[in-house]
């Protein structure tokens, strides 16, 4: 039985474990003008000297469908973080949705002709979503004790793929207008994907029969492999798989127009594209209904031994996850951002943005921004942004000039860097070289 | 510198504001309570299943109504007609020193008492073997009357030449008698000779030896004696009350069955030196009866039956032993050795045969027809068990349900032992709740109804802890025939079973 929740827990981790800091959308990036990080969301985005060197920087976003903070799922415990499970449970959704985004900057280098630029780059990727229903939580953290005489359907959806993005991106300006374009090169790391997701467990009120009814298919590449319920292997490793057989395309697309000398409009579209996942990429599907009702103690008592080895062999048998070659594909998740920002002094700037993060579901984010520029060398800027059901992300965002060196950072809900109430919270921090 | 300044600061108040971030990759699972439900172990047994299983000299017989038998079954003892009368080991050269020469019975070691009248032979050889001394050709007719073939004696002729040396020899190696049958009597061979010189004198030779070879008999005719012949001894093993541990068990009806098989023509006694009950504490009880006294008469076929194999069946009963007395102890084993006396009547004239594929089978089996009752009666067993992957329990819920459909009540105690069997802790359930009902029997002691138990024991943190070590579950089942304390007959049948299920809710907190 411990293996079935060990096997719905890391199911569930899948997702969670991917999870290096909570975020939501990135707004305050959009505003850096003069950074990578800004040049990475539009690539109209001027450089700040001819030469610019690319150095590691991270981004990282998260978001759960309802207010869950960090601060109700880990706590300081003398010292010691710890999950805090049973407070959050109850504030679970019936269905829940996990999204998780990563990207880690390696390097790259950008250069500045006359009227055009260069931007070449490479970038760690992976994009996760589970879904996952509360008795799934409820099962793992709380057990199956409360469902006695009930079936409940417990199986998570996952669409989780990691890769390498090596770009190329070229931008020029026309006058007062710039337009820009960046191919990508996508190379797969991993991949996971469910096809079919119902599972349910029915526990008998009469002693505790437990009945398994899986119809359940992932697909994946180099991220999980099944032996059997107590032999599975996650791999979440990011730094390895430089380049697979498994590849794909993407685009991003970019423009900007000075409407006057204050005032300058700009909208980019990102992340058009697809990996198709078609090299040694298995399927494993698990599909029958079960019956565990113990132990046949029979066998023990007509012939004096009993084999132990069959409870876990039942178990396989539930969960037996038949193993072929299939292939997929995985589409980017793309992006848009419309914003424009104004300049009302020499130090201080305005803008308002819109984001939208999924154009299959469009949920927008807006995005207000203040910026003043204390120096030639040091920005510093706040922003307010909605998005669905959340209304208090306030956020800031700076960047240094220290001779060549810039460094610059994003946040864009500030409080819950010193709030346990606030559920939201996303970072960058990037460093660059300018000549 | 003032423009530095700015930036400097600000990386001072950022490097503080990540410090403040949590480490999740520290991070540990906090306290949480959860509440497992699972199922343990389930069983199906019928009575069948149960006895079909065992030892591999057990059978189990159902009658037209369904009703069951146990039998044990010891080994076949055997005896064949070399056993008892090893006729070609007899035989050794006859040193004729007459001309008229007679050979008894007891002249070659033929068990005392066996007169054989008639001697069929399958195969054999006889070889003549003669010396003269006096320097003259000599005739020698040689004839044995009780070899006979078609009607006709046996006769031979050997003629030998005197060449210059002395003795003379002549002689025969290797005629055949198959076929021949010897006829004898109180006198089994005579052999006659006449040793006739050229001038019609006849001598008596100083060396004449006749050499029986080979010899192999299918049938013999005469009193095969009533000498007593051990038949053997065998021990029968029965597991029925393997796990023992108290009580009793009272068979309606048990027999002890012997079974004879055979060709022997002649009368014959099978006599016990004793048939022992072995109870499982290491009793020792005899078997009384009339029987073990004089012996089973085992039957045998007549003259018109030669070749056939008659069967002969004993039983010891209730009504002609103390038998009910003696496997109420609980039997581990039976012991018994007999012998065969053939002609328990001595009776000289009696005539009988054996052939030599003539043999007797012995068998000796114990049935117990489940119907009875038990009073008190217990068993145990053990089987392995591993709690100690069970971490931060803090409470257990053990709940058991039968359903019995065989009319056996069953005291049920279910503890968990170490290694030494100390009992580390029991499941205990509540009091007048100890035990499970027997199934409803009419006034025939048929069952007619199921009974259903459900026994639920919860065990806190400190016990279940108490518990977490053990190595091994001890079952002990006592079972009685009712519900109440007084013996009722019940009977048993293959199609009764008793389900039982278990299952546990285990409370853990983190």
């Amino acid at each position: 039985m411990y293996q079935v929740y060990r096997y719905c827990f890391t199911a569930f981790l899948v997702g969670v474990l991917s999870l290096t800091t909570i975020a939501q959308n990135e707004i305050g990036t959009y505003f850096l003008d003069g950074t990578w990080a800004a040049r990475e969301l539009n690539l109209t985005d001027t450089l700040q000297g001819k030469i610019e060197i690319y150095l590691p920087g991270i981004f990282a976003e998260s978001h759960h469908s309802n207010q869950i903070s960090l601060a109700q799922i880990v706590r300081d415990n003398e010292g010691t973080n710890t999950l805090d499970l049973n407070g959050v449970i109850n504030q679970l959704d019936q269905n829940n949705t996990f999204e998780n985004n990563l990207k880690v900057n390696s390097i790259g280098i950008g250069l500045k002709f006359k009227s055009f630029q260069i931007d070449v780059r490479h970038n760690t990727r992976l994009n996760s979503v589970i879904n996952y229903p509360r008795t799934l939580a409820q099962l793992v953290f709380q057990g199956n004790a409360q469902f006695i005489g009930e079936t409940v359907e417990f199986g998570p959806s996952v669409d989780y793929f990691a890769y390498h993005e090596y770009s190329l991106g070229i931008s020029k300006q026309f006058g007062a207008l710039s337009l820009g374009g960046r191919i990508k090169f996508l190379s797969g790391i991993g991949f996971l994907q469910t096809d079919q997701n119902r599972a349910s467990l029915f526990t008998d009120d009469d002693v505790f029969q437990l009945t398994f009814d899986t119809d359940y298919a992932l697909n994946t590449f180099n991220t999980l492999d099944i032996e059997g319920v107590s032999d599975f292997t996650f791999n979440g490793d990011l730094a390895e798989q430089f380049f697979s057989n498994n590849t794909g395309f993407g685009f991003d697309f970019g423009a900007s127009l000075d409407l006057t000398k204050k005032l300058r409009i700009s909208a980019s579209i990102l992340d058009l594209g697809s990996i198709n996942w078609d090299e040694d990429t298995n399927r494993f599907e698990s599909q029958g209904n079960f019956t565990y009702d113990g132990i046949d103690l029979d066998d023990f008592l007509l012939n004096d031994s009993v084999e132990f080895d069959v409870k876990l062999d039942t178990l396989e048998e539930v969960f037996a996850f038949n193993k072929s070659s299939t292939e997929a594909e995985s589409s980017l998740n793309a992006k848009v951002y419309i914003a424009g920002q104004y300049q009302i002094s020499n130090q201080l700037s305005v803008g308002a943005l819109l984001h939208i993060d999924n154009l299959d579901d469009v949920n927008p984010a807006v995005g207000l921004n203040a910026q003043y520029q204390f120096s030639k060398t040091f920005l510093l800027g706040i922003n307010y942004s909605y998005r669905k059901d959340n209304f208090s992300n306030l956020g800031a965002q700076f960047s240094a000039k220290l001779g060549p060196v810039i460094l610059f950072g994003n946040a864009d809900n500030i409080p819950s860097f010193f709030s346990n109430s606030i559920y939201s919270f996303n970072g960058r921090l990037g460093l660059g070289l300018a000549f | 510198m003032k423009q530095n300044l700015y930036a400097i600061l600000f990386l001072i108040c950022t490097m503080f504001v990540f410090s403040q971030c949590t480490n999740i990759e520290d991070l540990e699972l906090g306290e949480f309570n959860a509440e497992y439900a699972i199922p343990l172990f389930n069983s199906d047994l019928s009575i069948s299943d149960v006895i079909s299983n065992r030892v591999d000299n057990t059978s189990l017989t159902v009658d037209e109504n369904g009703e069951l038998t146990l039998s044990y079954s010891g080994s076949v003892l055997t005896r064949s007609a070399n056993d008892i009368f090893d006729f070609t080991a007899q035989f050794v050269p006859i040193a004729v020193t007459d001309t008229f020469f007679v050979v008894r019975n007891e002249d070659f070691e033929i068990p005392g008492s066996i007169e054989i009248e008639v001697l069929n032979l399958k195969s054999g050889d006889i070889s003549f073997e003669y010396s003269s001394d006096i320097p003259e050709d000599i005739i020698v007719n040689v004839e044995i009357p009780e070899f006979v073939l078609d009607g006709e004696s046996y006769k031979n002729t050997f003629t030998s030449t005197f060449d210059g040396d002395l003795p003379v020899t002549g002689g025969l190696f290797g005629d055949n008698l198959a076929g021949y049958q010897i006829q004898g009597g109180d006198t089994l061979l005579t052999i006659k000779y006449d040793a006739i010189l050229p001038d019609g004198e006849k001598i008596i030779l100083p060396t004449m030896n006749v050499f029986l070879t080979r010899l192999v008999y299918e049938y013999a005719e005469g009193f095969l004696g009533n000498d007593v012949y051990d038949i053997g001894r065998d021990t029968i093993e029965i597991d029925f009350f393997e796990g023992w541990d108290q009580g009793v068990v009272n068979f309606e009806d048990p027999k002890i069955r012997l079974t004879a098989l055979n060709s022997f023509g002649f009368p014959l006694d099978a006599n016990f030196f004793g048939i022992d009950v072995i109870g499982i504490n290491g009793d020792k009880l005899s078997l009384e009866s009339e029987a073990i006294e004089e012996g089973v008469a085992v039957d045998f076929p007549r003259f018109d039956q030669v070749g056939e194999t008659i069967r002969t069946e004993f039983s010891f009963t209730k009504d002609n032993s103390n038998i009910i007395d003696i496997l109420a102890v609980g039997p581990a084993s039976i012991e018994y050795e007999l012998d065969g006396e053939p002609n328990p009547g001595n009776d000289q004239s009696g005539r009988g045969f054996m052939t030599d594929s003539s043999r007797i089978d012995v068998q000796l089996e114990v049935e117990l027809p489940l119907n009875g009752y038990t009073f008190g009666f217990a068993l145990r067993d053990t089987f392995e068990v591993d709690l100690t992957s069970n971490e931060n329990v803090k409470a257990a819920e053990f709940k058991l349900i039968t359903e019995s459909a065989i009319p056996l009540a069953l005291d049920l105690q279910v503890d968990f032992v170490d290694e030494n069997f100390n009992i580390l802790g029991s499941i205990n359930p509540e009091a007048g709740n100890e035990f499970i009902g027997a199934a409803p029997v009419d006034s025939d002691g048929v069952v007619n109804g199921i009974t259903t138990k459900e026994i639920i024991d919860t065990f806190d943190e400190a016990r279940f802890e108490r518990i977490k070590s053990a190595k091994m579950i001890l079952l002990r089942t006592g079972f009685r025939t009712t519900n109440s304390d007084i013996p009722q007959l019940v009977q048993f049948s293959a199609d009764q079973s008793v389900k039982s299920r278990m299952g546990l809710k285990l409370e853990v907190a983190n």
